[in-house]
């Protein structure tokens, strides 16, 4: 049996996986060598393949860099096909400030080992996903701007997608259940927003920064399926940070996909001007975070459209955020063209009308307290003016996974194929967390029959036909 | 000598949720194991009442001899382990390496590791969560509302209750109705 088992492992792989582990944690092979009582020569050649491990090497080799045996023997288990495009991809010579590799790439192989245990979920339920991939739209055969490019492929993509005009509700599961894409939120630094890879085998692989806000992360979504679109082979690594990066083609091409994917430009025109008519007056701000709210993103950029479309002032961002850094209570802002003291009341006045309860008792206290809320002293505060007119889709979070990853896990744990270790590590939970999300998929169903409604208690993983 | 049975995470996570795992191990008449591969594993429960969690400490139970912590040793089931992982975490596959080479009992509720079990055929005594307890139960004379309460902890700290076609289900459900 000795021979056998350690036969059976491809020493190229399990050397591949060990080098890995022992990058990951910035070691040299000659302090392994050194912690483990090898000699360096030893490391050198497990890693290159070249020598076969022992039982003993193999489980110090585990210890030493606190991984599982398991990661390191499974046949299906990560193998990092990613990580060059990855490396290649990592900007900091485009950055002004250089982010730590290590860091960098550890967001990269997180995204990759999700997308591997998200493959094996999919191979131990018999279930592969769904592809409907577009054609790929080459930056270098465009002959006009990438931002005129981007417009015209991201009509083509909406059309291709049936989306019309109209705002996407749920932009995740446009890209998962219509595309075919692996789309997975999750910590990562703070200043990346999202990153890109694909290769045949995994398809479309997609992570975001869990902890941005709900529409940053619709944006950096449309952003990556832009590389996807332009650029599938070659991976991204969307980094918030001024510097040359954002000069470049291909991040110019994207940023204007995400604009006009999200909002495109009759959609948007035909919503103001619905607004207009209503009311017969500018745009004011809350006009602006309504907008925002409506076609899921940040107030930002529904003002950068906005001018972009040439329907506020050029600047009006900008301006709007330096007046309300002068003043000592709520600014005026003029979105409109015309001057600015008469913009003033328009975001409290529509704010106002709004009928909660909330609006019922701030318009007791005084006509400013709306915008006083949203508006603090020396700075522009877009989520609590998100907040003061109701729009709730603020306080939204991303979930951290795919409902279909959950529900295959779900199945495959319950055929017996996942241990509940196996679970619990798929879901990057301990083993009661685990339990929980399962149960939650244990969810109710209305049943109605004439006037009469019961709940049924159902397993969201299990099939509507009978075997 | 009591026989030894090898707990893996799941049960142990089990049975500390009750609130009595030192009556439980004690009460058994067995003596109880883990594998190292478990002992190393985070282990957290939940506590619904106040939603807060709480890293579980296996050092005071191991320093009071309530569970003794084994390693694959030889050779055979070193290699037995690391053959064991390509299907199993390693702490199931530890455990079950362990269980097989010594001819202890395993107390599992997987399903994975109890159907590679049986489906390799070999000859190790299972144990679950629930028979343990129910043994215990008899053994100690647990009266029946003492067990609903340990019970109620299980399935709020732990999250665990069998499900419908458990051996054990409706020893479960008819003492939660009861």
């Amino acid at each position: 049996m000795a021979e056998h088992i350690l036969a059976k492992l491809d020493p190229k792989i399990l050397g591949e996986r060990l080098k890995s582990a022992r990058r990951d944690l910035g070691l040299t092979q000659e302090v392994v060598a050194d912690r483990l009582g090898f000699v360096r020569t030893t490391v050198v050649a497990i890693e290159k393949g070249e020598r076969r491990v022992t039982a003993d090497e193999l489980l110090a080799f585990a210890k030493c860099y606190g991984r599982n045996l398991s990661e390191l023997v499974r046949h299906s288990g990560f193998s990092e096909a990613l990580t060059p495009q990855f490396r290649a991809a990592l900007p900091n010579s485009q950055l002004e400030t250089p982010l730590p590799e290590e860091q960098l790439l550890r967001v990269c192989h997180d995204l990759e080992a999700r997308a591997e245990d998200y493959l094996e979920l999919e191979e131990l339920c018999q279930a592969p996903m769904p592809r409907d991939y577009p054609k790929q739209y080459p930056l270098e055969d465009s002959r006009v701007g990438p931002e005129q490019f981007a417009e015209d492929v991201a009509q083509e993509e909406r059309n291709r997608l049936g989306l019309g005009d109209a705002p996407i509700s749920d932009l995740r599961a446009v890209f998962e259940e219509a595309v075919g894409l692996r789309v997975f939120f999750f910590q990562m630094l703070p200043s990346v927003a999202g990153i890109f890879g694909y290769n045949d085998r995994l398809g479309g692989c997609i992570g975001v920064n869990i902890s941005h806000p709900w529409y940053r992360g619709n944006w950096s979504l449309a952003h990556e399926y832009a590389h996807f679109l332009t650029t599938r082979f070659y991976a991204d690594v969307d980094i918030m940070q001024r510097g040359r990066w954002g000069k470049l083609r291909a991040e110019r091409f994207a940023d204007a996909f995400a604009a006009n994917f999200l909002m495109p430009r009759s959609g948007v025109n035909r919503r103001l001007s619905e607004v207009e008519m209503s009311r017969k007056e500018r745009i004011t701000i809350a006009d602006l975070v309504t907008l925002a709210d409506y076609f899921g993103v940040s107030v930002q950029a529904m003002c950068l459209r906005l001018e972009n479309l040439k329907r506020v002032q050029s600047g009006s961002w900008d301006r709007l955020r330096a007046c309300l850094r002068i003043e000592s209570g709520p600014a005026a802002v003029d979105f409109g063209g015309g001057q600015g003291g008469e913009a003033c009341a328009s975001p409290q006045r529509a704010a106002m009308a709004e009928p909660t309860p909330a609006n019922a008792k701030r318009r007791a206290e005084g006509p400013l307290s709306i915008l006083r809320q949203a508006l603090k002293p020396g700075d522009f505060k877009p989520d609590k003016a998100r907040q003061a007119l109701g729009l709730l889709r603020s306080a939204k979070r991303h979930a951290e996974w795919p409902v279909r990853y959950l529900l295959l896990a779900k199945a495959a744990y319950e055929k017996g194929e996942l241990s509940e270790n196996q679970l619990a590590k798929k879901l990057r939970a301990d083993i009661v967390s685990a339990r929980e999300i399962m149960d939650e998929l244990d969810s109710l169903v209305i049943s109605e029959e004439g006037e009469d409604f019961s709940i049924i208690p159902v397993d969201l993983a299990s099939p509507v036909s009978a075997a | 000598m009591p026989a030894i049975v090898i707990q893996d995470a799941c049960v142990l996570i089990n049975l500390l949720a009750s609130g009595r795992f030192e009556d439980i191990i004690n009460g058994c008449g067995l003596s109880f194991a883990i594998s190292q591969a478990v002992a190393r594993e985070a282990m957290v429960l939940h506590y619904a009442e106040t939603n807060e969690r709480e890293k579980i400490d296996l050092q005071p139970l191991i320093g009071k001899g309530l569970l003794a912590v084994l390693a694959a040793e030889s050779e055979a089931e070193k290699l037995r382990f690391i053959e064991l992982t390509m299907n199993l975490d390693d702490g199931e596959a530890e455990s079950v390496a362990i269980a097989e080479a010594r001819h202890f009992a395993l107390a599992t509720d997987d399903r994975k590791a109890r159907n590679l079990i049986q489906r390799e055929g070999l000859n190790i005594e299972l144990w679950s969560t629930c028979a343990l307890l129910q043994h215990w139960q008899g053994r100690s004379s647990v009266a029946d509302n003492e067990m609903i309460i340990i019970l109620t902890h299980i399935l709020q700290r732990a999250r665990y209750r069998p499900k419908a076609g458990h051996p054990h289900f409706a020893w479960w459900t008819s003492l939660m109705s009861g």
